[in-house]
């Protein structure tokens, strides 16, 4: 290819190792779940990075002056796209949960249906299964309207005093 | 001195990584519920973490005008041998780079140093293995690359075909791998992996002739999924039609040389 052809030169192999250390960001203990289940460990594995972040997003989003206070519910949208099963799910944030005011909160998944609409045609429907052409036009060039989501939509507080109004 | 991966707490109240922006979040609405709980309104990704990692990184190889692939597909599929063959054929006239991932051992990292191409190995068995390369640890390991010299990086993914597909790293272009010893019903099974990625290879076809396999039926798969997507039927082993995935590469990095 001449329009890159002599602009840069190779240069001799070098293997390097990556070390870098935990950020805390997107990643995860190890964790097994028990004799027999090693086949789901991966999908444990993701789970549990994403489990981490919802603590982590949930304990920042208590505001100052109820800090402390525990929390008793974390509202979560997850598309049905999206690579998540809600039971590992709420099983790793059972786990990472622990030793945090968000111990024994209960993890409230609202699955969201995957709907597109046509880019061709403008139809816009819900995908049950994995099928991405338009039913009305056939053709395949579609916007993903939801199905993706991972989103904490709010976190419940318990009452631990009296109300101030 | 801060560690540079760590994100400043102050980056989860930007506005902007949820699905609506309705809500200031340094003074969050209060909620009092019959069942005697306060709400507070969040409205957070939660993968906004990895999200402002993966466009740091966009940015990065933006100034580098270093074209990302993001290869992915299960265990075995045939990524390492896709690129050995890969950075055969372009290496005389594109500089390349790879960061391959794996939970452990750098026995890809090996075969692919051959070829004469900087390689970074990740390895992730340190963090329990995870299941996929996140944004940062792409941002940690091509530290480890002299980006002004490379015109194409392409980062070989965990062998995984659900996590990978979740994770943003910053990519100009994902394509996954799927061999003709997997089922034909593979992008059935895994429609987001095939609905992010712009391109499949359907590896290992020099094989067809000893399996019961029905070609044809893979690719209608993957395009029910993906309609109109390009899927490169060859060998990586024999190098059969490996031409129609290196002019494709080609295109991407002339695209972002231009
Ligand atoms: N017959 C045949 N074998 C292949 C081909 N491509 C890869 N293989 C073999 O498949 C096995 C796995 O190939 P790799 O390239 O290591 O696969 P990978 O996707 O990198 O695997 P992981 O990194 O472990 O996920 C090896 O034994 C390869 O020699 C092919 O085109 N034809
Ligand atoms: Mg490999
Ligand atoms: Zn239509």
């Amino acid at each position: 290819m001449d329009h890159t052809a002599g602009r840069r030169q190779t240069r001799p192999a070098a293997v390097v190792r990556a070390a870098y250390r935990d950020s805390g960001v997107g990643t995860a203990p190890s964790v097994h779940r028990g004799p027999g289940r090693t086949d789901t460990r991966y999908a444990a594995m993701h789970e549990m990075g994403i489990a981490m972040q919802i603590v982590e997003i949930a304990v920042a989003s208590v505001p100052a002056h109820l800090k402390g206070s525990p929390v008793e519910r974390v509202n979560l949208q997850v598309g049905k796209l999206s690579a998540v099963v809600p039971d590992s799910l709420r099983f790793c944030f059972d786990v990472v949960a622990k030793g945090t005011p968000l111990e024994g909160a209960d993890l409230n998944i609202e699955e969201l249906p995957v709907t597109a609409r046509c880019r061709a045609c403008g139809h816009v429907w819900t995908i049950d299964g994995p099928a991405f052409t338009c039913p009305e036009c056939a053709r395949g060039d579609l916007e993903l309207l939801s199905g993706r989501e991972l989103d904490i939509r709010s976190i419940e507080l318990r009452e631990n005093r009296t109300p101030d109004a | 001195m801060p560690d540079p991966l760590l994100i400043p707490r102050s980056l989860f109240h930007k506005e902007g990584h949820g699905s609506s922006h309705t809500h200031p979040h340094d003074d969050p609405p209060l909620e009092r519920r019959a069942s005697g709980t306060r709400e507070i309104q969040v409205v957070r990704k939660v993968l906004a973490a990895n999200d402002i990692m993966a466009a740091n990184n966009r940015r990065l190889f933006a100034d580098k005008r270093v074209c990302v692939i993001n290869l992915m597909s299960s265990p075995g599929s045939g990524k390492t041998t896709t690129l050995e063959k890969t950075l055969a054929r372009l290496m005389p006239e594109l500089s390349c780079a790879v960061i391959v991932g794996d939970i452990a051992t750098t026995n890809d990292a090996d075969r692919l140093a051959a070829s004469g191409a900087p390689v970074v190995q990740v390895n992730t068995d340190q963090f329990g293995g995870d299941c996929h390369l996140a944004a940062h640890v792409i941002e940690r390991a091509a530290s480890g690359i002299d980006l002004d010299q490379v015109d194409l990086l392409i980062v070989e993914n965990i062998g995984n075909l659900v996590c990978p597909a979740e994770f943003d790293i910053g990519e100009d272009a994902r394509a996954v791998v799927l061999s003709v010893t997997e089922g034909e019903d593979k992008p059935l099974k895994y429609p987001l992996m095939f609905r992010v990625c712009d391109a499949a290879l359907l590896n290992k076809i020099d094989l067809l002739p000893y399996l019961d396999y029905d070609a044809p039926l893979a690719v209608a798969n993957i395009h029910q999924v993906h309609p109109d997507m390009p899927v490169f039927e060859l060998s990586a082993r024999t190098g059969e039609g490996m031409e129609p995935w290196l002019d494709w590469l080609r295109g991407l990095v002339r695209k972002k040389l231009a």
